[in-house]
């Protein structure tokens, strides 16, 4: 497993799309929105949350269609799928991969991004820890969609409809959970919801992608 | 590869691939229907059909691959190396770490032996991407059959090979029958070998 997690990472630096892009993304919308607001200091700092938590969204949702596609255009997959390996423990991988390529990174640039947007370090760094603790739900929807992305017929379609209303409860906790936190509220238990939300799908989701996988490798 | 000498002999004997009456469906139409065969250590199933005959659909359903058939399948598949037609190569990648891919996954000390056997053990550090479709299917042939598995179910092996990597192949083939393995290969060509065994899918439909 450990193979396919660092094949996969490697591929991802090597064509450096996979990991400069969603990083690009992410800059790009917490850098423009505020120019596009314009100067209210305060302004930025009540919106912040939402923009960084909007910027993950956006960047682990990049590449939704590139995730199980190459594997299934070139024939990896049906070897995959042929070999002692079972489909799921290959899907793990690919939520895993996608977390640390988007995820994970994000996790530690929004610190910093967050002094941008004029959040003090201590939000920041909370805000940091609430996506530490959605994304990888995150990862495991989007997924969910590449797989289920991969279906012949209205396979994109599906994709949206499927991605969409399954992150909007991330998205709610975690820009909760700092706008808790600036208010001095207790701010945990969001942190622990979003946490059994990541553990939940990282648990169930391979299982359900697999099932999708299957469905087309049949085809 | 394996030593196939130092396993027992009676897991030699009990081995075997074998399915009956297989009916197979693609998109709710019949591809083939009461296929039945039986393959012992030593054998080769040579399979020979027409464009959309079934070849394919018939070594997914016996990997497992498909569920919309009827009939019984026996393939041990632990047992089991399986090529399709498409080489599952990562093109980005060189030809070394291709091959050690896929035998690291399946937890095999990594070896090129059978990379040498088909003459591309010089192009461990090219790409992929930069090799013929020929060398493509010798990497993927290579990576699938060093694994040491005693049966190999290979789709179109020999499309794209030149007439020495054909006989390379055939060669391989007839070895590995010889030391108890079983092999099942399907071509729309005329064999470069004359196997055990052969099945004319167009009878069948």
């Amino acid at each position: 497993m450990l193979t396919l997690i660092a094949r996969d990472l490697r591929a991802n630096f090597r064509t450096g799309s996979g990991i400069w892009l969603p990083l690009t993304m992410f800059l790009t919308i917490v850098v423009l929105i505020p120019i596009g607001i314009g100067p209210d200091v305060d302004l930025h700092a009540t919106i912040a949350p939402a923009i960084l938590w909007i910027g993950v969204v956006f960047s682990v949702f990049l590449f939704l269609d590139r995730i199980f596609s190459p594997d299934l255009e070139d024939g990896f997959l049906d070897r995959i799928a042929a070999s002692d390996l079972p489909l799921e423990k290959y899907v793990w991988c690919k939520i895993i991969v996608l977390w640390i390529s988007s995820g994970l990174l994000l996790t530690i640039l929004t610190p910093f991004l967050g002094l941008f947007l004029n959040l003090p370090l201590p939000v920041g760094l909370m805000c940091s820890s609430s996506i530490l603790a959605g994304s990888p739900a995150l990862a495991a929807i989007g997924c969910l969609g590449g797989g289920i992305g991969t279906f012949n017929r209205h396979g994109n379609l599906l994709q949206t409809v499927i991605v969409l209303p399954l992150s909007i409860p991330i998205l709610i906790f975690g820009t909760k959970s700092v706008i808790a936190y600036s208010n001095g509220e207790p701010y945990l238990t969001w942190i622990l919801q979003l946490s059994g939300i990541s553990l939940a799908s990282i648990a169930i989701f391979p299982f359900l992608i697999s099932y999708a996988l299957k469905t087309v490798l049949e085809e | 590869m394996a030593n196939l000498d130092e396993t027992k002999t009676s897991e030699v004997e009990l081995l075997s691939v074998g399915v009956k009456n297989l009916t197979c469906y693609r998109n709710d139409a019949t591809v083939f229907s009461n296929v039945s065969f039986q393959l012992h250590p030593g054998e080769q199933l040579f399979i020979i059909g027409s464009n959309g005959s079934g070849k394919t659909t018939l070594l997914k359903t016996l990997m497992g691959l498909s569920s919309k058939f009827e009939g019984n399948i026996l393939v041990p598949l632990h047992e089991t190396a399986y090529l399709g037609h498409l080489n599952g190569l990562k093109s980005e990648f060189t030809v070394g770490d291709n091959h050690e891919f896929w035998l690291k996954l399946e937890n095999i000390p990594v070896s090129h032996s059978l990379l040498e056997y088909f003459e591309i053990d010089d192009l461990t550090g090219t790409p992929v991407r930069l090799l013929s479709e020929g060398q493509k299917k010798k990497v993927a042939l290579a990576g699938a059959l060093e694994s040491g598995k005693r049966i190999w179910i290979l789709d179109e092996p020999f499309n794209g090979l030149d007439r020495k990597g054909q006989v390379l192949l055939a060669e391989l083939i007839q070895g590995h029958c010889e030391k108890m393995g079983i092999v099942v290969v399907t071509s729309h060509l005329e064999p470069v070998f004359r196997p055990t065994r052969s099945l004319a899918l167009d009878k069948y439909r």
